[in-house]
């Protein structure tokens, strides 16, 4: 009993050291939050409620609007205009009255009076570019935005309506019950921009060699404002960064163009006999069944012959869409078409491309194919790509997505010839906007308040499908090596993902590739490719077709793998910490005859000695002053240990004691908490990767301690030696320490070699 | 929509170079190593001259050499004690949208004061920003240089 009180006794005071700091001072503590990085996310997340539930799926009572529409379009190709008159029926799904409806006009942030056009500091500086500085001097304003000519209800009465920057409130005679539809009517038209001065997200691109304009055509009309159960109606403006929140709803759109022109729209066309020639009808049912490779409806030659006239006749193009949240349009005479037929699950789906022959001829050769390829990887991880078509557009500097159609860039020199730049910068952002199908425009979450959600989650899928492209493709983002450069620069101008996209310096690493790299890192490192898997696609499918928030996205991926991923989040999507996991020191011990001094000491302090301390092995560390080389000679140097395993053979059944007994310990100066990945290197050449859980930072955010015991000697230590966890400094990552090369040094012995 | 860099209009302006200038007490050696964005880097020289210059791969390696070469000299100077240092350009390579610049200075003693003149993109690119991070030994300092500084003076003791 006596030794076992002794024994309590010293692991008390050893223990009890790591407290005692306090005691000299008297003064009384102040305490503090739970500020633990396991803490759940409680504070963060809203609520569960019956709308949206604590397992990240639609409550019972989960509802959104409904909004269809009809529309007449016309485009004023000479003068640069386009007219619209559209019928909007409202269904009001929600369980509230409302006395009025908000429209999104997205085009008055062209207005010579938008706020937007001030929303960033301007400065004067001492010295500037002689041609910037007469353009910004002199420059005319453009006369962008909307003029609306009437806003009526279906009797044809003129209704109540005022303007509020992109925004338009449309006041009801009676409040609009719950379960009830209205339908109303706008008449609109507006100048429209030419998109390559200002990199806008639709206009037209001017060829001044044939005087003839590419039109690719969005945002072009009053849009319904979502109501839904987490803003009430949406009312932040639209400010240029912080793209749209929209309904679903069916369309019906007829859009007038001059005759020679070629289009490509949101929608299945509903008129090919009366819009196409003979050959282009002949050729185009011909790519409905065409699955080996797209078949050229208009081809080179044609738009050739067609780019040095201009059609006086119109001819009116008609789409109809079911269950979209947009319509986006491109037509011009300048189009080269092709097409063809990809099985996605038991459905055919259409993959189109339109491209002015500057896109040649590197468009005829990727686009089309690119665009199958897409719909048949990004289906395997979310679902069946349900619309009945997907469309890539070449349009100079651009990369936009709306539904079933997209903008892309990637234009080859004037001779034809193309770098690896150009044509995998336009595979890339082909299979990203035709991506951008699955997020947002079918999980539709709300990209003004939430960038990340569709444009990382988007980034992410891109990743995987650019991978299965081709072997080492040269994926600009996902890969965690490629966001340490972003996560590592100065805090000043690093916002956590879950920002506004408004509010953030960077947004193509904030709201793209950290999201995306982080999703690559819970895939590949954290949860593991299977349960990942399944907890995205359940994540996918459970908000298709419907409007999802973040903390649906992260309840989700934890409900549905039963992997506590609160911490993750906090670290990666809620702060700008950063992952840094080093190797603070690496000590080996030796089993010893005597007890250290240290030990001695408190032993004493019972009026004993270490000899009388019955059953204690004894450990020292190599590098103590008290180790004695003796002790390397490979015995057992305990009497007491010796005794005991002679006394225990039975039991023990043949077990001998391993060689090598080491202690670890593990720093970390970095923010972020992480599952600690170690490869132990034997003296006989061998490998060994451990994964120590993150959960074993819980109690000590910044030290840790390991111990390992081994038949084989340890000669070196790397921490994440594959580079899985975008640890932004290396050079703590080894032991024993390795010097690490800098860019100069490579750069320079790249030269002697 | 896709974000790449620069970015202009109403989404945000980032033009940014960072010159690491390291002090090698040892070899007695400045060793420099200038990142800036391989598009903006495409877009002035194409100012310059013209013939279409593309970068990563380059259309024509040697002449983009010698027009990096004498971009640097031009506009990256250093001066010990007042005395200006002869830079000697080791040559670039791209690391993904970025370029690398490399060059060095041999045979020197680190000095009581310096300066860097750094006009780096300024003023083609009227909001560019340039890092520079000077070190020698574990100590190590960087600055913020735009339009309205283009000339760095310190003490070498003050890094």
């Amino acid at each position: 009993m006596r030794s076992n009180f002794l024994f309590f006794s010293i692991t008390l005071f050893f223990s009890s050291l790591l407290f005692s700091q306090e005691d000299t001072s008297g003064a009384v503590q102040s305490g503090h939050k739970n500020n633990n990085n396991f803490k759940q996310l409680y504070e963060e997340f809203s609520t569960p409620n019956r709308f949206r539930t604590a397992s990240g799926a639609p409550g019972i009572d989960y509802y959104q609007q409904q909004v269809d529409y009809v529309m007449n379009i016309e485009l004023d190709d000479k003068n640069k205009k386009l007219y619209g008159e559209e019928t909007i029926t409202y269904t009001n799904n929600s369980p509230d009255d409302l006395s009025y409806l908000w429209v999104q006009l997205d085009q008055n942030i062209r207005r010579k009076d938008a706020p937007a056009l001030e929303k960033n500091t301007s400065s004067i500086s001492s010295m500037e570019d002689i041609g910037s500085f007469v353009d910004e001097t002199l420059k005319e304003p453009f006369e962008g935005g909307f003029n609306i000519e009437f806003v009526k209800d279906s009797n044809g009465k003129p209704l109540r309506h005022i303007v509020n920057q992109t925004m338009m409130r449309v006041d009801l005679p009676s409040p609009l019950k719950s379960g009830q539809q209205y339908v109303f009517s706008i008449k609109w038209w507006y100048n429209i921009n030419d998109h390559v001065i200002n990199r806008d997200r639709s206009g037209y691109e001017y060829f001044p060699e044939d005087d003839n304009r590419l039109y690719v055509i969005a945002q072009f009309f009053p849009r319904m404002a979502v109501y839904n159960d987490v803003e009430g109606w949406q009312n932040y403006q639209f400010w240029g960064n912080g793209e749209f929140a929209l309904n679903f709803g069916n369309y019906d759109v007829s859009i007038t163009v001059p005759e020679d022109h070629i289009m490509e729209a949101t929608g299945e066309l509903q008129n090919p006999k009366d819009v196409l020639s003979k050959v282009e009808l002949q050729r185009y049912k011909k790519a409905l069944n065409t699955f080996d490779k797209p078949v050229l409806i208009v081809n080179q030659e044609e738009v050739e012959i067609k780019e040095a006239t201009k059609a006086t006749k119109k001819s009116t193009w008609k789409f109809k869409a079911q269950n979209v949240r947009d319509f986006g349009f491109a037509t011009s005479r300048r189009f080269i078409w092709d097409m063809m037929a990809v099985k996605v699950g038991d459905k055919n789906v259409i993959a189109s491309s339109l491209y002015p022959k500057e896109g040649n001829p590197l468009w005829e050769e990727y686009s089309t194919k690119v665009v199958a390829h897409t719909l048949e990887v990004y289906s395997k991880y979310t679902f069946d790509y349900p619309y009945p078509k997907a469309v890539s557009v070449h349009s100079k500097n651009q990369g936009m997505e709306y539904p079933m159609i997209c903008w892309n860039h990637g234009r080859p020199n004037k001779d034809g010839t193309y770098s690896d730049k150009v044509k995998y910068g336009m595979i890339s952002v082909i299979i990203h906007e035709v991506g951008h199908n699955y997020f947002p425009m079918i999980v539709n979450s709300d990209e003004r308040q939430w960038g990340w959600m569709d444009e990382g989650l988007d980034t992410f899928v891109q990743y995987l499908t650019e991978q299965e492209f081709e072997p080492n493709y040269p994926s600009r983002r996902g890969d965690p090596s490629k966001i340490i450069r972003y996560m590592s620069g100065d805090q000043n101008f690093i916002t956590p993902i879950m920002s506004n996209p408004e509010n953030v310096f960077q947004l193509g690493p904030n709201a793209y590739g950290k999201p995306a790299t982080a999703l690559n890192i819970l895939r590949e490192t954290i949860m593991g490719e299977e349960l990942f898997d399944y907890a995205f696609k359940t994540y996918s499918q459970r908000w298709m077709f419907k409007h999802p928030t973040p903390e649906d996205f992260f309840r989700t991926m934890e409900d549905a793998s039963a992997v506590d991923l609160d911490w993750f989040w906090r670290g990666w999507f809620y702060s700008t910490d950063v992952v840094d996991i080093g190797v603070k020191s690496f000590k080996r011990f030796y089993i010893s005859p005597k007890s250290s001094k240290e030990i001695e000491d408190v032993v004493s302090d019972y009026g004993m000695t270490s000899d009388e301390l019955p059953n204690m092995v004894f450990m020292i560390d190599e590098d103590s002053d008290e180790f004695s080389e003796e002790l390397k000679n490979n015995e057992i140097n305990s009497e007491v240990l010796k005794n005991y395993l002679e006394e225990n053979k039975a039991t023990l059944s043949g077990k001998t004691l391993p060689k090598y007994f080491y202690e670890i310990e593990f720093e970390k100066p970095g923010g972020i908490v992480m599952p600690i990945i170690v490869e132990y290197s034997y003296a006989d050449g061998s490998k060994e990767r451990v994964t120590y859980p993150v959960q074993v930072w819980r109690k000590n955010p910044q030290f840790v301690t390991k111990r390992i015991v081994s038949n084989k000697e340890i000669v070196k230590v790397v921490i994440d030696p594959k580079a899985k966890t975008a640890d932004v400094n290396l050079s703590n990552n080894s032991w024993p320490k390795e010097e690490l090369k800098s860019d100069f040094d490579k750069f320079k012995d790249s030269l002697k070699g | 929509m896709i974000m790449l860099l620069p970015l202009s209009s109403f989404t945000h302006d980032f033009y940014l170079s960072i010159t690491e200038v390291v002090y090698v007490e040892e070899k007695q050696q400045l060793q420099l190593t200038t990142r800036i964005f391989t598009d903006d880097m495409e877009a002035y020289l194409n100012s310059l001259t013209n013939e279409a210059i593309q970068l990563s791969p380059d259309h024509n390696s040697l002449l983009i050499d010698g027009l990096i070469k004498d971009f640097f000299k031009q506009n990256f100077k250093i001066f010990f004690d007042n005395n200006q240092l002869e830079i000697n350009y080791l040559g670039r390579k791209y690391q993904e949208d970025q370029i690398l610049i490399f060059a060095e200075v041999m045979g020197l003693t680190s000095p009581t004061s310096y300066e860097i003149q750094n006009t780096i993109l300024i003023p083609f690119r009227p909001k560019q920003q340039n890092i520079v991070r000077i070190k020698d030994g574990s100590i190590k300092k960087s600055f913020l240089m735009d339009e309205s500084k283009t000339i760095l003076n310190q003490l070498w003791i003050n890094l």
